[in-house]
């Protein structure tokens, strides 16, 4: 009998609490939207915890459902959810992949789902580089702009004054070729290869005619740079993993291991030299990237977007503004070596103020890059496709399989091929 | 009344027997046979999984075929059939080997089977670091004066494919050995005694009887390392991404590439279906060539 009794009293009360739950769930969270980060569980999940927490107090209608998706399935996830027609409201996602989903319509512009005071406040340069014909379609959250960690020890071996490291890429090229040849050392490895940006020593010189209908690459400047680099690596003064699957983390493990003078990387990966080899950390020094003539460079960013088919575009776009403002982004930019997207959020002496230690020369060193910061947009069909192509011309002229105006020709061929419609 | 009830039974018995092989045939259905077809579909269509499938006929296939990447990766998938052999004949050997009665023979089977159960993500990264330029195995090679330069294992096309080939053979034989293994301990001692008792030397034991009666663990070996090589992708992806200038791109990897990095879903299925009747054509021409052999050959 008292069993029973338990039971009836048990059952009260989970009715009771489930009405509870229902009618508190009705009364407050009328709206749901779900955000998708990109690989920042779990280091960061106190901080996107506390930010979703934030957003609800302020918004107690909202509910905000934060999903981490590894980055290496995010691009098929998403694809898959918009096959499906069940869309996350807000994603981060890198630059490149941005541009591609808005390129094909998957993307909402913020220009009308945020007031323009707001918008304003970010780097212009950043809201462009994911912009379509003055569409905004994301909100920059963080970037991380190269800078270049070099071994002074190395430097002082080769006879070079450690405190003078290369400021253009010319310079740089002149101090490998001696670096290796004093000490057998690599003095460089950039990163030549992305998958669709151009290369990194075209990045001072234009792809596209000015009509934007025609590929000028394979023009008598482009072939005597890319001769100079491919000469570099077939002389042996460039390691071969360079054109290998991720040069960036190699160049780290070599400059990590003492076989690389220079590393020119994002400022972030400079923990991972401090955490796995501390002995190179302590006689490293940072300086900015070295530059070509037109002193601009691209840098990674991370944006935030809204999908169509989202429910609330509104709210979505308030909750990525929120996620994105000056405060949220200091705290972020405290926890990892990473620069805020908002002038805003520049002005806080925490990017500016020396206090004699490498960490802080770092950050120092790639804030003030910022504002050298550009992107380039290139309307052109099937960007990967494409810079493949380039890429390619690249791979073939550094192996000696063709002449540099060969490859370049080639490449220009498949471009023009693609920019006609054909 | 009796047989009534025994029908009753039996009509009971076939539809449970039913629904048993229902379940992992809806299974099989969802999970295999629907995106199988939806493959060959798509390949008729252009699209992107974000805008509507436009219908484009052959198409697909025409710009497969007029496609030099195409090609090159449909050559580099053939040229990695060249693991298959050396696979088998390394597996058979080593499945002679530790197929003795002697203490500490478990601990061997053990130790060269380790690498099937690695993962393939971290094998590729443990032999990517034992590749490098500045890496052991050219640290030893000019160690011993072997060679002055370091060799470009990953970095030189030339090479490359071949070195990948070697880690998928490092981490299949230890797979195929087992099997061999297990088809080594079904022979019937009594045909190996009589032969003995016959004269025969252990070389012509081997090649007269081991090896016939090998035949059908050969044949299912084979059969299963052909579709591996042809379908490699997880090796590749990892060490080279399918460079250096396309020289390691298989079509796994091109199939992938299209797919996932541009987007072209239609054209990435067309490859697949002709990545797949070569696979059916490769798989028939293995059944072929090992019909004969086993037990059954012997006793008729």
């Amino acid at each position: 009998m008292k069993k029973f009794s338990d039971v009836r009293k048990f059952s009260s009360v989970m009715i009771l609490l489930l009405t509870v739950v229902l009618l508190s769930s009705m009364v407050f969270a009328t709206t749901t939207i779900t955000f998708w980060t990109m690989s920042l569980k779990p280091k960061f999940t106190n901080y996107i915890t506390s930010l979703v927490n934030g957003y609800e107090k302020l918004h107690p209608d909202v509910k905000v459902i934060w999903e981490d998706i590894p980055w290496n399935v995010e691009q098929q996830k998403l694809l898959g959810a918009i096959a499906s027609g069940k869309v996350p409201d807000v994603v981060n996602l890198n630059a490149d992949w941005t541009l591609d989903f808005a390129r094909r319509g998957a993307l909402l512009p913020l220009n009308n789902l945020l007031p323009q005071d707001v918008l304003s406040d970010y780097f212009l340069t950043m809201l462009k580089a994911t912009s379509i014909d003055g569409k905004y379609y994301s909100l920059p959250w963080y970037v991380a702009p190269d800078v270049t960690f070099y071994n002074k020890k190395i430097f002082d071996k080769a006879g070079l004054d450690p405190n003078q490291p290369p400021k253009t890429w010319d310079e740089a090229i002149i101090d490998s070729i001696i670096i290796k040849e004093k000490t057998g050392i690599y003095g460089m490895m950039p990163t030549i290869l992305q998958s669709s940006t151009p290369p990194s020593f075209f990045g001072d010189y234009p792809l596209l005619s000015k009509d934007g209908k025609r590929a000028i690459f394979n023009g008598p400047e482009y072939v005597h740079v890319l001769t100079k680099w491919a000469a570099l690596y077939k002389l042996g003064y460039l390691p071969k993993e360079v054109l290998g699957k991720g040069a960036w983390t190699k160049s780290t493990e070599l400059y990590g291991s003492g076989q690389l003078a220079m590393l020119i990387t994002g400022p972030q990966f400079a923990d991972r030299v401090k955490w796995n080899s501390p002995d190179i950390y302590k006689v490293s020094d940072v300086a900015p990237v070295p530059l070509g003539p037109s002193k601009t460079f691209g840098a990674a960013i991370q944006d935030l977007v809204i999908v169509k088919g989202s429910k609330y575009p509104e709210v979505a776009a308030n909750f990525a503004a929120y996620v994105t403002n000056a405060e949220n982004e200091i705290a972020f930019d405290k926890m990892v070596t990473i620069f805020p997207t908002r002038a805003s959020a520049l002005k806080d002496p925490f990017f500016s103020k020396l206090d004699g230690t490498l960490p802080t020369k770092i950050r120092v060193t790639a804030a003030k890059e910022l504002s050298h910061v550009t992107y380039v947009i290139y309307r052109i069909p099937n960007p990967h496709e494409l810079f493949q192509a380039l890429n390619d011309a690249v791979s073939a002229a550094f192996l000696g399989v063709k002449t540099p105006q060969k490859a370049l020709d080639d490449a220009a061929a498949v471009w023009n091929k693609a920019l006609s419609g054909k | 009344m009796a047989k009534n009830f025994h029908r009753g039974l039996r009509i009971k018995q076939t539809i449970i027997a039913y629904i048993f092989l229902a379940i992992p045939a809806i299974i099989l259905g969802i999970f295999t046979y629907y995106p199988m077809i939806l493959g060959v579909v798509l390949s008729f269509f252009r699209y992107d999984f974000i805008n509507p499938m436009k219908m484009v006929g052959f198409s697909n296939y025409a710009k497969v075929f007029g496609n030099w990447q195409f090609l090159n990766a449909m050559k580099n998938s053939f040229l990695y059939l060249l693991v298959v052999p050396p696979l088998q004949l390394l597996s058979i050997i080593m499945a002679i080997l530790v197929n003795r009665q002697m203490k500490g023979i478990n601990v061997f089977r053990t130790l060269y089977f380790i690498p099937v159960i690695t993962s393939m993500t971290v094998v590729a990264l443990s032999w990517n670091w034992m590749f490098a330029q500045k890496g052991i195995l050219n640290y030893i090679l000019m160690g011993l004066h072997f060679t002055s330069q370091p060799i470009g294992w990953l970095t030189d096309p030339k090479i490359a494919l071949f070195s990948i080939m070697f880690v998928t053979m490092w981490k299949g034989l230890g797979y195929y050995m087992m099997i061999y293994l297990a088809g080594l301990q079904s022979i019937p001692f009594n045909l190996i005694e009589a032969a003995m008792i016959d004269g025969a030397k252990p070389a012509q034991v081997f090649w007269k009887i081991t090896l016939p009666l090998l035949k059908p663990y050969a044949m299912f070996c084979s059969v299963v390392s052909t579709i591996a090589a042809l379908n490699v992708f997880t090796e590749i992806y990892v060490m080279t991404g399918g460079g250096p200038y396309h020289s390691t791109e298989t079509m796994g990897v091109l199939i992938y590439e299209k797919a996932f990095e541009n987007l072209k879903f239609g054209y990435s299925s067309a490859l697949a279906v002709i990545l797949s009747l070569v696979l059916i054509v490769a798989t028939m021409m293995n059944l072929k060539f090992f019909k004969e052999g086993g037990v059954q050959s012997y006793y008729g």
